[in-house]
């Protein structure tokens, strides 16, 4: 198959159905539950995920490993020349560094191009999913790059949690030891800048959480596309999914169930939004 | 060796009532004010409109004068001989020391008599008019909405009155205002309908005349001629406890010493230095006062048989009078102790740099519980005191300090710790906002709106649009009885406070609750947050979560344990 090849991570959180239809491969990264090895979103999917952390065991969440990326590149240099592997925030995982040890293996292969988004769940996602189309429209690798790193500076990412303890088990992300240290409840409103998660807001209940993150977004003048974001338990989206239409004018918004590895630090009842800003005229 | 006179007068025999006062006799008189306060403490602490346990008038002018005076001792060239240098000393340490609304005020009236004794070598009557004028000036203009009926009105009626009727001597001058504050506390709960109801006088206003009659008293005390006038006649507009000791006391320190010993020593040749330093040695906080045929001696020990055997050394001894002083200050001592474990370390520093730049917060709290969940929320250090313990202006302007930060928000938690923390503020070499609080309740939504990122002003508007967003609902015991609003409260019953105000009565905790929320127009709201005070039951915690569960199902409930005193639950509605 001629044309550039896309490859990006499970924490894109893009749905099945659409990553097959774009012609997108995606490396899975790996979740350690009691002893054993699950690769998410393949032979664990969210649904399965939350089961079995209720209990006390702490699951932990690898990369994937350079194996896995080469095995990836090497079955896609079969039929490509050029491959443009779009992943998760370097300062959130270390998908890249594994992505780009492994393109280092391939001397005279295929051109690989490994790209960090600085970004996370579907803010990759919308960007691999605009990248994707282009390609198969015969765009150039050049082409894309430079389109990745026009979306980058437009994408946002802006969720809650419903819940502090995973983001404590998890250690720090960024900087929610603002967030983590309360006695009391807290939902706090997270976005993801620079790579990394920041505390945008906090808020004491969920609804006023929801009621923060709808604010946002109607602050946003134009919304090019959109997706929503969701761990297991989240039953109130409602709102949310119809001001992305109304912004958006996309009646077919994708609502994506957060993956097992990101849900690990999100923990259940999570939601968030990511989108992709228009460009000023 | 002390002579009430001034230099010039060594050698007059007449009484002191034409006398001014030096620097000396200033700071006599000044602790004799203090003494004589403390015996009123607790009668002013009960002039509480509403009978929770709140702001304790009382308590806050008595140690805020208290501040003043140890300003002095703390002086390092010794007594000052001016009384203009006296004023300057005690001004500084009254605004350090400043506690409550009634504190802060009462620091501007000390300012003001400062600003009137500019020049003054010795307080005369002219110069005490002058002082009346600039302190009633000074206390309206501290004030942002100067309300009648308050110390403010009895400052400006002491004031005018003086100015209208200046006396030839400063005795006269101290009588005329002595009158005029009777008259204006008397006339205070005509003047704000919340006294009248509550069926009692201005605190702060009785608080005053409790001064300036110190004051007249000190100055018609006759010393030299009579020797000892140990009591007066309290003037009948003060409650029972006025027991006005005499002229020469040291106020009651918080030492561990149990009684307070009070004896005159007569003889043909006292040596006063020598007695003072055998009393020294053996009491605490002693203070000897008079001359080389009479000294009156006041000091603090746990063996008040040691003393009197050193006294009788020098001369005879009379008028003995010994109290036990631990039995007074139990009750303070152990609600002191209820704030203090309550205090919390300034938090670690994170190792963070961007948090070292960004803005610190103080917050005033009470409870171990109440503190560590402030401190969850982002403040950098906690403050002990509430209701009950206001902390003074210098408490609050070290713990910004503490911070080493540029900018500082400061939130008081409690109306009556607002003016200290602004006054704190103004004192502050960083830019400092208060955020004015009036309850824990509203804390907890100014914490929550804070964001790190944000600018100071912007979150400062934040703060205060959240924290009026939060209905405070707590449940005490009445103080004392009262009728407020139609409803009785009796001594010891429960009382609902709905946003500072009582508005229901209960025999029990839980039935109080009850009728609480449903005077809080619960259903705009989605969260309570319940802290339960250390004077609880402990099935309460368990009882009223269930129950307001089943009542109000739409609501969410978070209980954690406060420990905050006196108040057995402290709820936020968000």
């Amino acid at each position: 198959m001629p044309g550039v090849a896309i490859v990006t991570d499970s924490t894109a959180d893009l749905p099945e159905e659409l990553a097959t239809r774009l012609g997108i491969t995606v490396v899975p990264l790996n979740i350690f539950v009691d002893g054993r090895t699950w690769e998410d979103r393949v032979s664990m999917m969210p649904d399965d995920f939350m089961m079995m952390t209720s209990g006390e065991t702490l699951p932990s969440t690898t990369a994937p490993t350079v194996q896995q990326f080469a095995r990836v590149y090497e079955a896609l240099a079969q039929d490509h020349d050029q491959i443009l592997s779009i992943h998760i925030s370097s300062r959130l995982s270390g998908t890249c560094a594994s992505a780009t040890e492994a393109r280092n293996l391939f001397l005279d292969g295929p051109e690989i191009t490994v790209i960090d988004t600085g970004s996370a769940s579907m803010g990759t996602g919308l960007i691999v999913k605009q990248v994707a189309e282009r390609a198969q429209c015969g765009a150039e690798i050049g082409q894309l790059t430079a389109l990745v790193e026009n979306l980058q500076a437009r994408t946002h990412v802006i969720f809650m949690v419903d819940t502090l303890e995973h983001l404590r088990r998890g250690g720090r992300i960024g900087r929610a030891a603002e967030i983590i240290g309360s006695v009391l409840q807290l939902k706090p409103i997270l976005t993801i800048e620079e790579g990394i998660v920041v505390p945008q807001a906090r808020t004491r209940t969920r609804n006023r959480a929801i009621t923060g993150i709808l604010q946002l977004i109607e602050e946003v003048p134009i919304i090019e596309s959109a997706a929503v974001l969701h761990t297991a338990g989240s039953n109130d989206l409602g709102l949310i999914v119809e001001t992305l239409i109304r912004k958006t004018g996309d009646q077919d918004l994708i609502v994506s169930e957060i993956s097992p590895v990101l849900s690990t630090h999100i923990g259940p009842r999570g939601l968030g939004v990511a989108f992709i800003e228009g460009e000023m005229a | 060796m002390v002579s009430r006179n001034t230099s010039s007068d060594q050698n007059s025999t007449s009484n002191s009532l034409e006398f001014n006062w030096d620097g000396q006799e200033t700071t006599r008189a000044l602790r004799a004010v203090v003494h004589g306060f403390e015996a009123n403490v607790s009668s002013i602490n009960a002039l509480n409109v509403f009978p929770v346990p709140d702001g304790d008038t009382g308590t806050n002018m008595h140690l805020t004068l208290k501040a003043a005076i140890s300003e002095l001792d703390n002086h390092p060239d010794g007594q000052p001989e001016r009384y203009d240098e006296v004023m300057k000393v005690i001004t500084r340490g009254a605004l350090m020391g400043a506690r409550g609304n009634s504190g802060v005020i009462l620091y501007q009236i000390i300012s003001g008599l400062n600003t009137g004794a500019s020049g003054a070598e010795v307080l005369d009557s002219e110069t005490m008019v002058r002082g009346l004028n600039s302190a009633a000036e000074l206390a309206y203009k501290a004030v942002t909405n100067p309300v009648e009926g308050t110390m403010l009105t009895v400052i400006r009626e002491v004031a005018s009155a003086c100015e209208k009727h200046p006396g030839e001597t400063l005795l006269e001058t101290l009588a005329t205002a002595r009158k005029a504050a009777e008259v204006a506390v008397a006339a205070t709960p005509d003047q704000l309908p919340v006294l009248r109801q509550a069926g009692v006088v201005d605190a702060g206003g009785q608080g005053l005349l409790a001064i300036f009659t110190a004051l007249e008293q000190f100055a018609s005390d006759d010393l030299d001629t009579t020797g000892m006038t140990l009591v007066s006649d309290p003037p009948a507009s003060f409650a029972t406890d006025m027991h006005f000791l005499d002229q020469a006391e040291m106020i009651h320190g918080m030492d561990e010493f149990g009684y307070c010993i009070n004896f005159a020593v007569a003889g043909d040749d006292l040596e006063s230095s020598g007695l003072r330093a055998a009393l020294d040695a053996l009491g605490q906080s002693t203070v000897v006062v008079g001359d080389a045929t009479m000294c009156k001696v006041h000091t603090h020990s746990n063996r008040p048989g040691l003393i009197l055997e050193a006294a009788l050394m020098f001369g005879d001894i009379h008028n003995v009078r010994i109290d036990n002083m631990r039995s007074q200050t139990e009750q303070l001592l152990s609600e002191r102790h209820a704030v203090a474990d309550g205090r919390k370390e300034p938090a670690a520093p994170t190792g963070d740099p961007e948090s070292a730049l960004g803005i610190g917060i103080v917050a005033v709290a009470a409870g171990d519980g109440v503190s560590e969940a402030l401190t969850g929320l982002g403040a950098d250090v906690i403050v002990a005191g509430g209701a009950t313990m206001n902390p003074s202006t210098g408490e609050i302007r070290d713990a910004i300090a503490s911070l080493n930060r540029e900018q500082v928000i400061v939130l008081p938690n409690d109306s009556n710790i607002i003016a200290s923390a602004r006054q704190a503020a103004e004192l502050s070499d960083v830019d400092v906002r208060v955020v004015p609080t009036r309850s824990i309740q509203q804390c907890i939504g100014a914490l929550t709106a804070f964001n790190f990122d944000a600018a100071l002003d912007d979150n400062v508007a934040a703060m205060e649009a959240a924290a009026g967003d939060v209905r405070a609902l707590a449940v005490t015991r009445a103080q004392r009885d009262a009728v407020i609003d139609g409803l009785e409260f009796r001594t010891g019953e429960f009382m609902g406070v709905l946003d500072g105000k009582p508005c229901v009565s209960g025999s029990d905790a839980v039935s109080t609750v009850r009728h609480l929320f449903q005077n809080a127009s619960v259903q705009n709201h989605e969260l309570a947050t319940i802290f339960i005070g250390d004077s609880a039951d402990e099935t309460l915690e368990e009882t009223i979560v269930e129950l307001l569960e089943q009542e109000f199902p739409d609501l969410e409930f978070e209980v954690t344990t406060g420990n905050q005193p006196h108040y057995d639950l402290l709820i936020a509605l968000e």
